[in-house]
């Protein structure tokens, strides 16, 4: 199964977009995947992060929107290769496509749930994901924080979700919110494994004080969500001026033209970056299996327990 | 002068360690127990990496040796389904089987293992 992962959380601010942009960017360099990255939002915030406002709306006919599209729904979906745009190609032989989101998805988001539109929507965008998935080894979708349309169709279609948060209880309480009220319709959300709670804009501790203080604070959202909390990545973005966006098409962070003197801080955004992209790599393996670990060996490991407990699985014969 | 000059390459924090040790040392020797630390315990891990985190929780804050980390952790992992083949073997060096650990085991995996010895 190829991993289709939903970055959200129903608090806003807390970095969905900055962190699915830059993590498929070190992914790809990572783990040489070829990544494709869709901007479900309908405020395009993602892709802001590569084109101006007025471009947006010139490639308004190669848009996410495409993927809905159920004026067309009678026929057959988009390829992606009809609608994406190269972001990146790494040197390692991997790869980042884009299709960049569209105003008009918001129109999507205010149809009356239940009505024939926006089901033929969701079927097409079904269908077009299906022809993704065939094409990419992995697919991130950069959804919007309240639970909209396109936001219950990412979660249709996703199988693993990043939850970017600040350290605060709001934005884990925007988490658990998901879980406990969408749980029923996406039983996969039930699953830790399959969902990674990332932390953002951590502030570097440059006291022992400091430290102290930032790890009753961390054990304290710990305490109080404790389902959640084999699911908290330990690698995090820490806090940085780098990250704030000042202008359309800024791009990734670490393909951005700095001065000399914030070159220190951006490699240590980026080296945040790939520390977090390898973990989230790692658990992508464990959600979904892995030949170097998940396979005879892991059974062979199952049966020796189970003969040392000494009360074994009843085989049929 | 000689002294002086090798005092004043240290830094607070080492000096009262430098001392610390001297007294240990003094009251061993006259058969006293041993007075208790004067300088602080640290309050909170020298960095952010996920392995100087884990290994902070499991010696500092739990109080565990190197050995005893070792292997909770690694029953405390195995309970929560992550395959013996992914468990590094051997013991010791608490920092580097971390390291090989955490190759092969997502972080958030491994801190939440840790955080079950902390929470029985």
């Amino acid at each position: 199964m190829k991993p289709v992962v939903a970055f959200m959380n129903l608090k806003g601010g807390v970095g969905k977009t900055t962190l699915a942009g830059n993590t498929a960017r070190a992914l790809a360099d990572v783990e040489k995947q070829k990544i494709l990255l869709m901007d479900l939002d309908s405020q395009c915030n993602l892709t802001q992060l590569f084109c101006s406002a007025d471009e947006i709306d010139r490639r308004a006919e190669r848009s996410v929107y495409q993927c809905f599209e159920s004026k067309q729904f009678l026929k057959q979906p988009p390829y992606p290769s009809d609608l994406k745009v190269g972001l990146y190609s790494s040197p390692t032989g991997g790869q980042v496509d884009i299709i960049f989101g569209s105003y008009e998805t918001f129109r999507l988001a205010i149809t009356a749930p239940g009505k024939l539109v926006p089901k033929a929507a969701a079927q097409h965008f079904g269908d077009f994901m299906q022809r993704a998935r065939a094409e990419y080894d992995l697919i991130i979708l950069d959804t919007n924080p309240s639970a909209s349309f396109t936001t219950l169709c990412a979660l249709d279609v996703a199988n693993f979700l990043v939850a970017p948060i600040t350290m605060d209880l709001f934005s884990l309480r925007g988490i658990h919110l998901i879980k406990q009220v969408l749980s029923d319709r996406y039983t996969w959300l039930g699953n830790p494994k399959r969902i990674r709670i990332f932390p953002n804009r951590i502030r570097r501790a440059r006291s022992d004080a400091e430290t102290e203080m930032m790890e009753r604070h961390e054990q304290e959202i710990r305490s109080r969500f404790p389902r959640l909390d084999s699911s908290i990545m330990t690698n995090r973005i820490h806090e940085s001026r780098l990250l704030f966006q000042r202008a359309p098409g800024g791009g990734f962070i670490a393909d951005r033209q700095i001065y000399a003197i914030h070159r220190r801080a951006k490699s240590k955004v980026c080296e945040d970056f790939e520390q977090a992209a390898r973990e989230l790599s790692l658990s992508l393996k464990e959600a979904f299996g892995d030949a170097r670990y998940d396979g005879e060996a892991n059974l062979r490991a199952l049966r020796r327990r189970f003969k040392e407990d000494g009360d074994g699985p009843v085989v049929r014969h | 002068m000689g002294l002086w000059s090798d005092i004043r390459a240290l830094s607070k924090a080492e000096f009262e360690a430098e001392v610390d040790k001297c007294r240990i040392e003094l009251d061993a020797a006259a058969g006293r127990i041993a007075p208790r630390r004067l300088t602080r315990k640290r309050a909170g891990p020298a960095d952010d990496k996920p392995a100087t985190r884990i290994s902070f929780l499991l010696k500092e804050k739990l109080g565990l040796s190197e050995d005893e980390a070792i292997r909770k952790l690694s029953a405390s992992l195995r309970q929560q389904g992550v395959g013996p083949e992914k468990i590094p073997q051997g013991g010791g060096d608490l920092r580097a089987w971390l390291d090989e650990l955490l190759d092969r085991v997502s972080g958030s995996v491994v801190m939440g293992a840790a955080h079950k010895i902390e929470n029985r």
